[in-house]
């Protein structure tokens, strides 16, 4: 059913650190893994050892520069990019089959693979690219928040989140729910002050995204009046002798 | 958006198709009425077949029209096949002669606004995106209504034409219909023109995240090779390119079609005025192929913002 449901108790969602993540791709990899190797129908790969390799991911990451008008050096952002399982999901409400669902316990956006005719409006709908057609299955395929391994008891404890947050060697990617202002998630939406992306595409995605921290400013090298900073070099009441003996060689090179 | 011959074939036609129904419900088709409902029947038909090219599962067509409370793809289908149906309908009680002649007309009338509304919902489809800033806007659909109405309207001319002669108050509602569809075409244009990604509050920072508004370019893709997102949703045509095909559109859409319906109305010899009236249908229709390539090629999406950016590399 493509009307979009009540809104849930509970939902499920990612929070991405881009001050964290370090573009390493082990997220991708790990989403294109799981939904690759296990039951259902794999994700395709095209020509995956030829010259123009394709085919669906479910998690793409880019990286770009910021360039500060302020003359800082530039900063680096990668930015991994999946479904955002939006409360307000157009591809939901677009779908012409009642293919693409919004599940009404936890908010996981879905797309039911015997439904879909692979129109492909739903990509269309996305502002964010989270949807790709697989060209062998003929059918529409997303980011499933790993509703495969969440609730599976078949896997150890530690395993029952998204593959991705599984394998992120760098603590950028966290699972839980967003409705919780007790659970991690939600706190560290509030302490690094998490964000929508594309607010003005009024989706509002339930996944937040915590910009990158501001920098440490970088201190004028020693010997600048500008170094505000205490510097050892210059306190005469050293105590060793040795110490302000070296101290005094210091500062006569740093003159140089 | 790359323009998928069959999307640009599904809304020309099944637009020409609808637009000659709702011409012939107001009591525009020529005697026998049964060609004028073949053509529109085929071109409607024809128009719904192609679209299912667009599909990657067309056997699992059937079911969009399952969600017609919330999709306007499943609406369209909806509200096409209903009109269709009703409009067989119609002329086989013309046919044989039955009800009487109040009913079929408002039945005709019914279905004229039905047509309508399928041809509105078609450019919906479009138009409820605000993925694509551009099509975002009632304009997207009164400019489909506006040319289905004008592309059915001159096949209706032609028709007469070739059968009677031509209905002086016919002619001049449709050339004028003709101009205003154009007008508002121009109109689209114009707005669309300002409508970029960044006019509509999508800029690369808001795609990413990020709290400031410094400039960003892309360092890395996530893929070297082309993907379903780039191949569909980014599109890249050059300036002059586009201006050289809208002007194509207007001269041979517009401008020629107009010169010609001049020409037909005021010869006296029929054979030359018949020709005239094709020859602007004609044109007309390959006039709207040009309006409606660009329609998807000049699009904007805005997952571009990931994958391209107007920073420029210090």
């Amino acid at each position: 059913m493509t009307s979009l449901p009540p809104p849930s108790k509970v939902k499920l969602g990612l929070v991405i650190d881009l001050d964290t993540c370090v573009g390493c791709h082990a997220c991708a990899i790990s989403c294109k893994e799981w939904n690759s190797s296990f039951y259902g129908a794999a994700l395709t790969d095209v020509s995956p050892y030829g010259a123009d390799p394709s085919g669906p991911w479910l998690n793409r990451i880019h990286s770009f520069e910021v360039l500060p008008e302020s003359g800082e050096p530039a900063r680096t952002v990668h930015f991994p990019r999946s479904c955002l399982h939006c409360e307000d999901a157009p591809c939901v409400t677009v779908c012409p089959t009642g293919a693409s669902y919004k599940r009404a316990e936890d908010g996981i956006v879905l797309v039911n693979e015997d439904d879909c005719m692979g129109c492909g409006l739903c990509a269309w709908a996305c502002p964010y690219g989270a949807r790709e057609l697989d060209p062998t299955a003929g059918v529409m395929k997303k980011c499933t928040l790993c509703i495969d391994r969440i609730d599976n008891q078949n896997l150890p404890e530690q395993d029952r989140i998204p593959a991705c947050v599984r394998s992120c060697p760098s603590n950028a990617r966290h699972f839980g729910d967003l409705n919780d202002p007790n659970a991690k998630v939600s706190q560290l939406v509030a302490e690094r002050g998490g964000v929508d992306l594309m607010p003005e595409q009024r989706t509002r995605p339930v996944n937040k995204y915590l910009p990158p921290r501001p920098r440490d400013t970088l201190l004028a090298p020693i010997g600048d009046p500008t170094n505000k900073a205490p510097s050892t070099n210059k306190s005469p009441s050293t105590a060793d002798p040795v110490k302000h003996i070296f101290n005094l060689v210091d500062r006569f090179f740093d003159s140089l | 958006m790359h323009p998928a011959p069959s999307l640009i074939i599904f809304t020309v036609f099944s637009g020409l198709g609808f637009g000659i129904i709702v011409w012939f419900c107001l009591g525009a088709a020529p005697m026998p009425s049964w060609i004028t409902a073949v053509l529109a029947l085929n071109f409607c038909i024809t128009g719904l077949i192609a679209s299912t090219f667009h599909l990657a599962r067309p056997s699992r067509a059937w079911r969009a029209l399952s969600q017609w409370r919330s999709s306007w793809l499943s609406r369209e289908g909806v509200l096409a096949l209903v009109t269709l149906f009703a409009f067989t309908l119609l002329n086989v009680m013309i046919y044989f002669d039955a009800a009487t002649q109040t009913i079929r007309t408002i039945f005709s009338f019914l279905i004229a606004l039905l047509a309508l509304a399928t041809v509105f919902a078609t450019g919906m489809i479009y138009a409820q995106l605000r993925t694509v800033p551009r099509w975002h806007t009632m304009l997207t659909p009164c400019c489909f209504v506006a040319f289905s109405l004008t592309s059915g309207g001159l096949l209706v001319i032609s028709l007469e034409a070739a059968g009677m002669g031509m209905a002086k108050p016919l002619l001049t509602f449709v050339s004028t219909l003709l101009l205003l569809s154009w007008a508002l075409k121009l109109v689209w244009w114009y707005r669309a023109d300002k409508t970029t990604l960044a006019a509509a509050g999508s800029t690369p920072a808001s795609a990413i995240g990020l709290t400031s508004a410094d400039p960003v370019r892309v360092l890395d893709t996530p893929h070297h090779t082309p993907n379903y997102l780039t191949t569909e949703m980014i599109f890249q045509i050059g300036r002059k390119y586009v201006t050289l095909l809208r002007c194509a559109a207007l001269l041979i859409g517009a401008l020629l079609p107009l010169l010609f319906l001049v020409g037909a109305a005021t010869t006296p010899d029929p054979i030359r005025a018949l020709i005239l009236f094709v020859s602007a249908m004609g044109l007309h229709w390959l006039g709207l192929f040009f309006e409606r390539w660009l329609f998807f090629a000049e699009s904007e999406h805005v997952v571009g913002l990931y994958y391209k950016t107007d920073a420029k590399p210090t």
